[in-house]
């Protein structure tokens, strides 16, 4: 019998060196689990179900186990997903989307008919979605989230011919970029009527996507939510036989644990971003399409209107952005003066009053603006939300200002949002704010932040001007996307250079490291990472 | 004795009712309410919040939103999170647990290491171990938790992990499986840390007070008769200066462990554990107020009745002492 084990043994050794039996075969290949420290490194996620996740940790998880009708690759560029082409006939105002032949992680088939289940159900009043509003553009359903119509019935499934027909409300050759956001997800027939609570009931959620939930999930810190492999998938497999998203709630606890080879991955803590990128390298460093800036309230007496732009110039050529980039940035976050950011269709430069601090320019503005009769009777408040090292952004520009003959003070805010809720009605004067890109386009940034139909919205300097909105009107209509393109850019000039109605400071970055040993990390630059083909190596 | 529960577990409702309709009531005044702590840089459109107010009942009167908390509270319906939906009863199941493992286990680091070091710094006073227990006294009284908490990460697992001392490596996941509840099956050292931080900052304390206790009871003539008898010192040190010292040991160690109650919070954030406490503090912070009350409740409601039994064993404790007697005037 021993001798018998003996002899198969050393048959199968003989056969894997002559290359008869595959490798694999004899010596199992490692099971590759990720275990991923920088996700949810500073807490739980709210949702990771895409028709309810509305932070970019939730949707990183919702994106691996669901495939939208479109995707953005890692140079930003549209690319196929569950839907395989898009046309429109009528100039963007009806889309049919021509679904692939793909599966669910049950077996169910997606179908066109999935998508408007999921539509529906996202929008729904009783789930009370946060990201409802990305489907506003289709007809019915702003009516139907609202609760002032029916379900709407402008989106079309014909799940023989395998097409999605979609009307918006007003033409938007923008939409397919729109449609690759998580809401735009397909769910089978089993979520129809799933509610917020389904998530924490085990496998309720059921994707399309490369990677399926292993187990009941938990999202308390201390927990994690694990994903699988998804067999089923219609394109090429994860690398990963499983990635463990560990919850933790504290920054700097969660990078120790990943220094004591805990994780693979790890957000980089305040102040420690040269150290980390000396020692684990810039894969998860890259810049992503979002921007830190200031907002100045245009209906406030003292720095609003078009009677005191050159207060506002003074103050944007007084602040000293290459100080705040290296001093509470390290450098990672660079400095900008364009609202949009580089990597998405139709920026170009040359838009904002510059990158470099202009001090003569400030002063000879200011002096212009006093000599007009303009004056600061107490300080200009410079509003923030407590946390992520806004008190020392502000503090260096009191200090900038102050070079100038300017007058200003800190002003915080609890962290929380409230101080949004204020800053909404108009509640400061020179407001912190910031935006990522929801989808790579130019009418992400300048439609929700400086259209006048977005006040008391996200419009927070209540920039209330109809030619800039005019402008971004007329480039949402304009089919030729070169024309469009200009037209947007026309309008952020207008914003920044003529009104100088904000003031960006840096562009934003992605703020994770990975293991040296772990290979293919890439991001898009809608901020995440294609955790699907990374490689431990 | 039955009347005295009675009025006692009366009296015991009533404390939980008042002070949770205060922190109701201190929720309300709050700026914002949990929609507006909702909005972030990205604004709500005003139809999603009007659905959250829908869903979460915050569109109803506040004696409404009142009356229904109680109402679930006494069918032992928690509610729902504000901020992910998540069930409260199962939030609570998952933090008691934690914080009920790291209080256990710093309790113990505390007296256990409060023993050993306050007798031998008596017992051995002036030496090196005398001086190093004073310094380490002054220094985790004076340094901050959270600081305490990074440092041994640092120390005790960025460091020796960088040197490949995998064995002084101590910084590891909180155990996921336990024995008896209490006994972690697999995964130990990621309870070690913790605890002794949660541990270290009265245990250090406590072990002065023993150190100055034995060194009093040491001076006493009895026990110098006991060495001049020629007893072992070893005897004497055990039998008649420990025991004696222990007294005021004892009644200090009883506030101290409540105290660690406060430094298992900070020591829960710092080590990224979801117990009650620290709980408690995030979810005030966005106003999530069926979180904030629902592990209140619990809290004040346990609190309440511990304070209950610690005064009916008084009674067979001390038989002078009868429960619901009026004093002797």
């Amino acid at each position: 019998m021993r001798t018998r084990h003996s002899l198969a043994i050393g048959v199968t050794a003989l056969a894997v060196l002559a290359g008869v039996v595959p490798a694999t075969a004899a010596t199992k290949k490692p099971k590759q689990v990720f275990v991923d420290l920088q996700n949810f490194a500073a807490g739980e996620p709210d949702h990771i179900d895409p028709g309810t996740t509305s932070t970019l940790t939730g949707a990183q998880v919702a994106v691996l186990m669901y495939d939208s009708l479109t995707d953005t690759d890692g140079t930003g560029t549209l690319v196929p997903a569950a839907a395989t082409k898009w046309t429109t006939a009528d100039n963007g105002k009806t889309w049919v989307f021509t679904i692939r032949k793909a599966k669910f992680s049950n077996g169910e088939a997606v179908l066109p008919s999935s998508f408007v289940r999921a539509w529906i159900r996202a929008t729904d009043a009783k789930l009370a979605s946060e990201v409802a509003y990305h489907s506003y553009i289709i007809d019915g359903f702003q009516a139907w989230n609202e609760g002032k119509g029916p379900a709407p019935t402008s989106v079309v499934a014909d799940d023989k011919k395998m097409t999605l027909t979609v009307t918006l409300t007003t033409p938007f050759l923008g939409f397919p970029a729109i449609a690759s956001h998580p809401v735009f997800s397909p769910i089978p027939k089993s979520m129809a009527t799933a509610d917020a609570k389904a998530e924490e009931n085990g496998l309720t959620l059921i994707g399309n996507g490369p990677y399926k939930l292993k187990q009941a999930i938990s999202k308390q810190a201390g927990g994690q939510v694990t994903l699988v492999r998804n067999a089923t998938y219609w394109g090429k497999k994860g690398s990963l036989d499983e990635i463990q998203f560990k919850i933790t709630k504290d920054v700097n606890s969660a990078y120790n644990l990943f220094e004591s080879g805990q994780g693979m991955s790890a957000a980089v803590p305040a102040g420690r971003y040269k150290e980390a990128l000396a020692k684990y390298g810039d894969a998860g460093l890259g810049v992503v399409l979002g921007t830190d800036y200031w907002a100045f309230n245009w209906e406030d007496p003292i720095l609003g209107g078009p009677k005191n732009v050159l207060l506002r110039k003074a103050i944007v050529k007084a602040i000293d952005k290459s100080q705040i980039s290296e001093q509470i940035y390290q450098g990672q976050r660079k400095p900008t003066d364009q609202l949009v950011p580089k990597g998405i269709p139709g920026y170009r430069t040359g838009l904002g009053l510059g990158t470099a601090r202009n001090l003569e320019g400030a002063k000879a503005d200011f002096a212009a603006w006093q000599a007009a009769g303009g004056k600061i009777e107490t300080p200009l408040r410079i509003s923030y939300n407590e946390g992520a090292n806004w008190d020392k952004v502000a503090t260096i520009m009191v200090g900038n200002l102050k070079d100038v003959g300017i007058d200003a003070k800190l002003d915080p805010f609890p962290a929380d949002g409230t101080y949004f809720s204020k800053m909404r009605k108009g509640g400061g004067q020179i407001i912190r704010s910031g935006w990522f890109a929801d989808y790579v386009l130019y009418d992400n940034f300048v439609f929700p932040l400086l259209h006048k139909s977005s006040i008391d919205g996200d419009n927070l300097a209540r920039y209330n001007s109809d030619a800039y909105s005019g402008l971004v009107d007329k480039a949402r209509g304009t089919a030729d996307q070169t024309a469009a393109g200009n037209t947007y850019s026309e309008a952020e000039k207008l914003a920044l250079s003529t009104d100088t109605v904000i003031m960006p400071i840096t562009n934003r970055s992605n703020n994770a490291v990975f293991g040296t040993n772990i290979k293919n990390v890439k991001s898009t630059p809608l901020g995440f990472f294609n955790y699907n083909e990374f490689v431990i190596g | 004795m039955g009347t005295y529960l009675l009025k006692r577990f009366a009296f015991t409702i009533f404390v939980a009712w008042a002070a949770l309709t205060i922190m109701f009531l201190l929720l309300v005044a709050m700026p914002g309410d949990a929609v507006t702590a909702k909005g972030g840089e990205k604004a709500l459109t005003a139809g999603t919040e009007k659905n959250i107010r829908l869903k979460y009942g915050l569109d109803k009167p506040l004696v409404v939103q009142y009356g229904k908390f109680f109402g679930n509270l006494v069918q032992g319906d928690l509610g729902y999170s504000f901020k992910n939906d998540r069930s409260v009863n199962k939030d609570f199941k998952e933090t008691f647990k934690t914080s009920g493992r790291l209080l256990l286990w710093g309790g113990i680091v505390q007296i256990v290491g409060s023993l050993l070091l306050g007798f031998i710094s008596a017992a051995k006073k002036g030496s090196l171990l005398d001086s190093t227990t004073t310094i380490v006294s002054i220094g985790t009284q004076a340094i901050p938790v959270f600081v305490t908490g990074l440092l041994a990460q640092v120390f005790f697992g960025v460091f020796p992990t960088q040197a490949k001392w995998n064995w002084l490596s101590f910084n590891r996941f909180w155990p996921e499986k336990w024995y008896l509840g209490v006994i972690p099956n697999g995964g130990w050292k990621g309870i070690i840390l913790p605890a002794i931080v949660v541990g270290i900052v009265q245990m250090a304390f406590l072990a002065r007070l023993l150190r100055s206790s034995m060194l009093e009871v040491l001076r006493a003539d009895y026990l110098r008769t006991a060495f001049a008898k020629g007893l072992p010192r070893s005897r004497v040190l055990i039998k008649h200066a420990l025991r004696n010292a222990l007294i005021p040991y004892v009644t200090a160690a009883s506030f101290a462990l409540v105290e660690i109650f406060g430094i298992a919070v900070q020591t829960e954030t710092v080590f990224g554990l979801y117990g009650i406490g620290s709980k408690i503090a995030e979810a005030a912070l966005i106003q999530d107020t069926p979180v904030v009350l629902g592990l209140s409740a619990i809290v004040i409601v346990t609190a309440a009745l511990v304070s209950l039994m610690v005064d009916i064993s008084y009674s067979f404790l001390d038989p002078r002492i009868r429960v619901g007697e009026k004093a002797a005037t």
